[in-house]
């Protein structure tokens, strides 16, 4: 696995193949979350500054443990902690680790102009360079998690790397070593589908929750970070996890047909005024006598 | 301290304002007294206690007692044992060295004690002769190393020098010495034995028995006498922690027999050794229990009901109290009539995490857990300032509404509860940057005790709830 | 000679042409990966972002000052619908066949109101996408889509606008630059702007 980072698949912005697509098969990874042993202790927050050199900042009381609204720029992970009362009246404190989904047909990727600034390796992991990044945060529009942020004073865009600068040296990402409980996994998407869908088969048939399953969502080909949630019926209720994400209908229009559409209509325009040209030459003034002076 | 017969304290790396409980009455006993001297990594509630929320420019004026504050290690720069509450001695090494000008605990209590000793030559005083007669054979007099220290706890035999290796060989005939005797076995002539790490577990009963070493002589599981039958058989074969070997005379196993080792079943002896009769009671003689003889139900000290067993008693009589002025207990008909308890956050410890960037970003602000319906009662939102208020004092946060306290209904009285960390006081990030209200949660507990155990009763007691 | 356009006319319009160009090329450049180049050699790729919306500021004042300078001209009137019924005779060069039009020709006002609205369309979707984190989640791709689409049509319209102005119609590239043209010129492509400025 060491070296499996380091076999692009995909490359954002980039005429022609990514170098070196399909020569060698690599494994993909992926990362588990359990969130039904999840116990909101942030150990996971910490653990991704701390590897990333990412400052602490500073953050104000809004009702809730959730350190912040939303990921930030510089805040790659965060628990989403939301108070949820079942149809039968019980409450559930649902806690949710929100960070790149690390999608198989990432949404970023396909949306960013720039040669470069997105990678997908084979490994599933999709990473931002940002030396390649030119800040036009296409790649917020084509997310549908809501992870690309922007850091206004360098212009480049941010996001979980799936910690592939450990993963690539045959380590687990720091959130994974951090956590106490055990509630995240790591190892090849296989072994991850497996045990998540062993663990959800436990959960219906041991654990009271009818509903529980495993979020891998289709609509984005998959996703290198995958859920066990008690009620994968209503993902919506851990706090904006997206019921069917998909690449956004727009960029696929936009990437597909409108390109297609308007190469043809500039290619067909030039073609068309040569001959036209051709055809029909220039127009001429029948010059005044009283002008030819 | 507070009835001014302490004159001085020494406050190493206890936050006594902070842990209160009554912090007023700390704060007002710290006043009375002559010097006070700090040991600590972060200026806290004890160390400013002169400057507490309340204290006027003229009142400063008037404390007099002298505040030392010496600049002390923190837990990564010192060596030494952690003792856990499975009675593991592990001894942990230096990560990195104080900074600056802060020393060791050692360092300083050495240093301060050779200062009071060469004044008691010098000067005399009153008894002087535990001062001037104490053994301080210290390779380093005003610096000892925590090895040395343990080597001393562990006690030697004086005539032959040799660390002994169990408790069962310390005389009281001034031949052998030893700090604690618990801790007797934990360093022999073999050696630390609190370094250990082996991680073997023959039993895979989670014995560990050569990781660390557990007070007294290395037992793991205290009275394991009783896991085996009167015939010294294990009642649970999977589960066999020690049993008696017939053949070699004596009790055997995977863990140190916590019992006389070679006294047979058949002498009868009981597996509860710290009992002179050997099992566990339900009827207490007198005196065992200072509120016995037979286990009872009391309220605690400030209740929302009456005890519902004998209302006209509803409380311990027994529980130690205090008698001042500051010692005062609400009750439901003086309007405290919302229960509290105090809390620890995931994200902070004790006192001094309000001062690291990283602990303050994960929970900013001091708060109060409300149920939903109370809040809705005070007509409160989420985030909106409280003031909380008992017997003793007040606290003041914002709100957090949640949904997940439910009301409770006791002895047919809807009864509220709200929850108060206690993370926070008068000095730290959020507190310096004027982002608080400076009041600490534990200016609202009540100093109750339990009368035999001597356990405290701090974290549950009535308040007051309005909106500020 | 007649003059044809004022000095201000023809300096914002090369002001106007300047800057499309510029967008333009900074705007291909994020609109395929084959054509990345170019925001390369302009300056690299993060100085086009940056450049590239305000530069289209720049390039929308000059819209808006021609919209004010020329709505009254720009105006479709039975003139123009007449001309529009006989324009296949514009295309293949039969001009003899058109009926008289003003100072601007259907295919001149067509081009213009093209430009006015997929500008519009331009900016306001421009500013959605300068802003991503003020505009809906929902909103932002479609964002995107339509900026490109007004892009693609603002294209066609500026090749055949400067194909008809350098290749199609001999003396329109001087007249937008000198500002004049001759009697004979007005006479034959913008007759009823000639009776108009000259009275003849």
């Amino acid at each position: 696995m060491s070296r499996a980072t380091l076999r692009v698949q995909a490359i954002s912005g980039h005429a022609g193949s990514a170098p070196g697509t399909g020569t060698q098969r690599g494994e993909r990874v992926a990362k588990l979350i359990d969130t039904t042993t999840c116990i909101g202790c942030k150990a996971c927050e910490v653990a991704c500054l701390e590897w990333n050199d990412l400052p602490f900042r500073e953050t104000v009381f809004d009702n809730t443990y959730q350190t912040m609204p939303e990921t930030a720029w510089n805040y790659w992970n965060l628990i989403q902690f939301r108070e949820h009362t079942n149809e039968d009246g019980t409450l559930q404190w649902l806690m949710r680790k929100d960070q790149c989904m690390h999608c198989a047909e990432p949404g970023c990727l396909i949306a960013c102009p720039a040669d470069g600034a997105i990678v997908q390796y084979q490994n599933g992991i999709v990473d931002f360079q940002q030396e390649y990044c030119i800040g036009c945060q296409y790649c917020v529009a084509g997310c549908p998690f809501n992870i690309p942020k922007f850091n206004p004073a360098t212009k480049k865009m941010f996001k979980c790397t799936l910690c592939t600068d450990r993963v690539s040296q045959g380590l687990e990402p720091a959130c994974i070593k951090a956590c106490p409980t055990g509630c995240l996994h790591f190892g090849s998407k296989e072994d991850m589908s497996a045990m998540a869908q062993a663990r959800a088969a436990q959960l219906r048939e041991h654990g009271g929750h009818k509903n529980a399953g495993v979020y891998d969502p289709e609509g984005v080909g998959g996703t290198s970070v995958i859920y066990v949630l008690h009620d994968a019926t209503n993902p919506e209720a851990y706090g904006g996890l997206p019921k069917n994400p998909r690449v956004p209908l727009s960029v696929k229009l936009w990437k597909g047909p409108l390109k297609w559409l308007g190469n043809l209509a500039m290619i067909g325009g030039l073609i068309g005024v040569t001959m036209h040209y051709l055809r029909f030459g220039p127009k001429h003034v029948q010059a005044e006598p009283e002008e030819r002076e | 301290m507070y009835a001014g017969k302490i004159k001085g304290t020494f406050a190493f790396g206890m936050n006594g304002v902070a842990i209160g409980p009554n912090s007023q009455k700390n704060i007002d006993a710290l006043k009375k007294t002559d010097w006070l001297v700090v040991c600590e990594i972060y200026p806290d509630e004890t160390s400013e206690f002169w400057k507490s929320p309340g204290v006027t420019a003229d009142e400063m004026k008037k404390i007099p007692t002298t505040v030392y504050r010496l600049p002390g290690a923190g837990f990564a720069e010192k060596d030494g044992t952690f003792v856990n509450s499975a009675r593991w001695l592990q001894w942990k090494g230096v990560a990195l060295p104080p900074p600056g000008e802060a020393k060791l605990d050692q360092e300083i209590l050495a240093r301060i004690f050779l200062g009071v000793r060469e004044l008691y030559r010098k000067e005399g005083g009153k008894f002087p002769d535990p001062v001037l007669n104490v053994t301080w054979n210290y390779s380093e007099p005003a610096n000892p190393s925590l090895a040395e220290v343990a080597r001393e706890i562990n006690g030697r035999d004086l005539t032959t020098g040799q660390q002994l290796p169990g408790f069962g060989l310390l005389k009281d005939d001034g031949t052998t010495a030893c700090g604690n005797w618990i801790y007797c076995g934990s360093w022999p002539e073999a050696g630390p034995l609190m370094q250990r790490r082996g991680t073997e577990d023959p039993s895979g009963l989670g014995v560990y028995p050569n990781w660390a070493w557990s007070w007294p002589a290395n037992r793991r599981v205290l009275y394991n006498r009783a896991s085996c039958d009167p015939a010294g058989k294990p009642w649970d074969p999977a589960r066999a922690q020690i049993w008696w070997n017939e053949a070699q005379g004596k009790w055997v196993g995977n863990d140190v027999p916590d019992f006389k080792a070679d006294s047979a079943p058949k002498e009868h002896m009981g597996p509860f050794i710290m009992n002179p009769e050997g099992i566990g009671r339900i009827f207490a003689p007198l005196a065992a229990f200072a509120d016995g003889p037979l286990p009872e139900h009391y309220e605690p000290v400030e209740s929302p009901i009456e005890n519902p067993l004998h209302p006209k008693r509803s409380k311990n009589p027994v529980s130690k109290r205090f008698a001042s002025a500051e010692d005062k207990f609400g009750s439901p008909a003086e309007g405290y009539n919302i229960v509290c308890t105090t809390f620890r956050l995931t994200e902070h410890y004790h006192y001094w995490t309000k001062n690291n960037p990283m602990n303050v970003q994960l929970v900013p602000e001091p708060f109060v857990e409300m149920p939903a319906e109370l809040a809705d009662e005070l007509g409160l939102r989420g985030g909106e300032k409280v003031k909380v208020t008992s017997a003793r004092g007040h606290y003041v946060a914002k709100a957090m509404v949640t949904r997940r306290i439910k009301p409770m209904r006791i002895d047919g009285k809807k009864t509220y509860q709200i929850g108060i960390p206690i993370h926070w006081g008068y000095r730290g990030i959020a507190e310096d940057a004027g982002k608080t209200a400076l009041t600490p949660a534990n200016m609202l507990s009540p100093a109750a005790i339990d009368p035999n155990a001597y356990t405290p009763e701090f974290k549950g007691f009535l308040v007051k709830v309005e909106k500020v | 000679m007649i003059l044809r356009y004022t000095l201000v006319e023809r300096a914002i319009h090369w002001l106007a042409a300047l800057t499309y160009m510029y967008v333009l090329a900074t705007g291909l450049a994020f609109y395929s990966p084959h054509l990345y180049w170019v925001a390369a050699i302009l300056g690299g790729a993060p100085t086009s972002r940056f450049w590239h919306p305000w530069v289209a500021l720049v390039f929308a004042a000059t819209l808006a000052w021609m919209l004010r300078a020329w709505v009254a001209d720009m105006r479709i009137t039975a003139a123009d619908h007449a001309w529009g019924g006989a324009m296949r005779h514009y295309v293949r060069n039969e001009d003899g066949n058109l009926p008289p039009i003003d100072r601007f020709n259907l295919g001149q006002k067509y081009f213009f109101w093209v430009m006015v609205f997929a500008g519009l369309v331009l900016v306001v979707t421009g500013a959605a996408m300068w802003f991503p984190d003020r505009t809906p989640r929902a909103m932002r791709g479609a964002a995107i889509l339509l900026h490109v689409a007004a892009a693609l049509v603002t294209v066609g319209a500026f090749i055949i606008h400067v194909y008809m102005g350098t290749a199609v119609v001999r003396g329109g590239f001087s007249s937008i630059i000198r500002g004049e043209v001759s009697p004979a010129w007005a006479k034959t492509h913008h007759r009823l702007w000639y009776h108009r400025v000259t009275g003849k």
